[in-house]
């Protein structure tokens, strides 16, 4: 086989403008998702059953199933409750209902790992609720929490493959429509695996970064 | 807006079939990945430095990529190097080769969980590699792999919805024909929700009477 990527000569501008909608998504369903899984991370770690359980039920859900299926959801089922959703849109709440239980899960599980000594000498102090969660839970918590949640920031990137499924042209789509315009599958699948490659690495440096820095043993 | 049982009772045969080529696509994944993982996982640990490498070099390059690109590399890109295989193949092939990038990471966790002694204490004994890695090492990690072994199996489960998008009528698949044939999306999409919980909660029990099974006394 012969290697022929003068396909890229002409097509950059289509992939590259796939590539932006790739990454605008990321960055939105981050910007959306991270405060809301705040919001349901209080809900999963709530002692009110009346709120735990449908938070649990939720939670159980979203993750158990496939989010290609949850896009499909936000765009043929949602519509038939009388919103409809243009397939950005729809993909993006996909996508952030999905990455909302589970940084909520992963916020969770940091929490549960500070020593319950810490909430003892708190209560001992007489700590305000807040100032306890931001000056003694919260710094010893985020060590557990941050390189799994640049781990699933990874693989929001990779998930917006998905997006188009429901018919947003992403890089893929993008990709897939160049592949059966030229019959080039090779050298725009390794161009776009190149693309890809470059954010996931620069997150994964980020995450090796973050783990170094709050390695178990470097913390006091 | 009503639910329409009658809709999912009139498919059923087709549902059920692909129900069938969904575990189909499951069982043969992880029955491939895994005895492939754990040598990748054993060539992350190992003393070569050339196979280490190679190793890291796979595992890495591979998760950068979205697990759908490899599905199109398997699907476009064989055929343009004159291998012709059916979508089913393409798709078990190509979700293999993201599983064990994903499921070696896991593995080589468990593996490197083991107290350093036993590898020392195994060299003392003159244990050979196989043998080191079959008797000791293995039996050990198995404890400590079980929890993200499935958590990896639940996370291929979903992933087997991909397939749908190179041409396999898997269980999303086949939901996305009859959608587009009856325009109904409700009932069709909570078969499909509903089959891939019911068989991540088959999993999840799994593991909980496995791990019974092999904890370290």
């Amino acid at each position: 086989m012969h290697l022929n990527f003068s396909v890229w000569l002409t097509r950059w501008p289509y992939l590259l403008q796939g590539a932006a909608i790739s990454l605008e998504i990321v960055v939105i369903v981050l910007l959306l998702s991270t405060p809301l899984a705040m919001i349901a991370a209080l809900g999963l770690g709530a002692t009110n059953r009346a709120i735990l359980y449908p938070m649990m039920a939720i939670s159980w859900i979203l993750r158990g199933i496939p989010p290609l299926v949850i896009l499909f959801v936000a765009y043929f089922v949602v519509p038939q409750f009388g919103i409809s959703l243009t397939p950005l849109v729809a993909a993006i709440a996909g996508f952030t209902a999905y990455n909302t239980l589970v940084v909520a899960e992963l916020i969770v599980a940091g929490f549960r790992s500070v020593d319950p000594g810490q909430h003892a000498a708190i209560a001992a102090l007489g700590l305000p609720p807040f100032r306890a969660y931001r000056r003694v839970l919260l710094p010893q918590a985020l060590p557990s929490i941050i390189p799994p949640y640049i781990s699933y920031s990874t693989d929001m990137v990779k998930g917006t493959a998905l997006a188009g499924s429901i018919g947003v042209l992403e890089l893929v789509t993008r990709a897939n429509q160049v592949i059966l315009a030229t019959n080039r599958p090779f050298e725009i699948l390794l161009g776009i695996a190149a693309l890809y490659g470059i954010v996931d690495a620069g997150l994964m440096g980020l995450q090796a970064a973050a783990e170094r820095l709050w390695a178990p043993h470097a913390r006091r | 807006m009503s639910f329409d049982l009658d809709l999912i009772v009139q498919a059923l045969p087709e549902l059920l079939q692909s129900v069938l080529v969904t575990i189909e696509l499951f069982v043969l994944l992880m029955l491939i990945a895994t005895p492939i993982s754990l040598l990748v996982a054993l060539a992350r640990v190992s003393s070569m430095l050339g196979l280490r490498c190679a190793a890291a070099c796979y595992v890495n390059g591979i998760r950068c990529i979205p697990v759908l690109v490899i599905l199109y590399f398997t699907f476009y890109g064989l055929p343009q190097l004159g291998l012709r295989i059916a979508p089913f193949t393409a798709a078990l092939t190509g979700l293999t080769i993201g599983t064990v990038a994903y499921l070696a990471e896991d593995l080589r966790a468990g593996l490197t969980a083991i107290d350093p002694g036993q590898f020392q204490a195994a060299d003392a004994l003159g244990l050979g590699y196989w043998w080191r890695t079959r008797r000791i090492i293995v039996p050990q990690a198995l404890p400590v792999m079980i929890g993200p072994y499935f958590t990896r199996a639940i996370v291929s489960l979903k992933a087997t919805s991909m397939a749908s998008i190179v041409a396999v009528n898997e269980v999303t698949g086949e939901s996305m024909a009859l959608l587009t044939q009856t325009y109904r999306a409700l009932e069709f999409l909570t078969f499909a929700a509903i089959t891939y919980l019911t068989l991540s909660a088959v999993l999840a029990f799994a593991q909980v009477i496995l791990q019974r099974k092999v904890a370290l006394p």
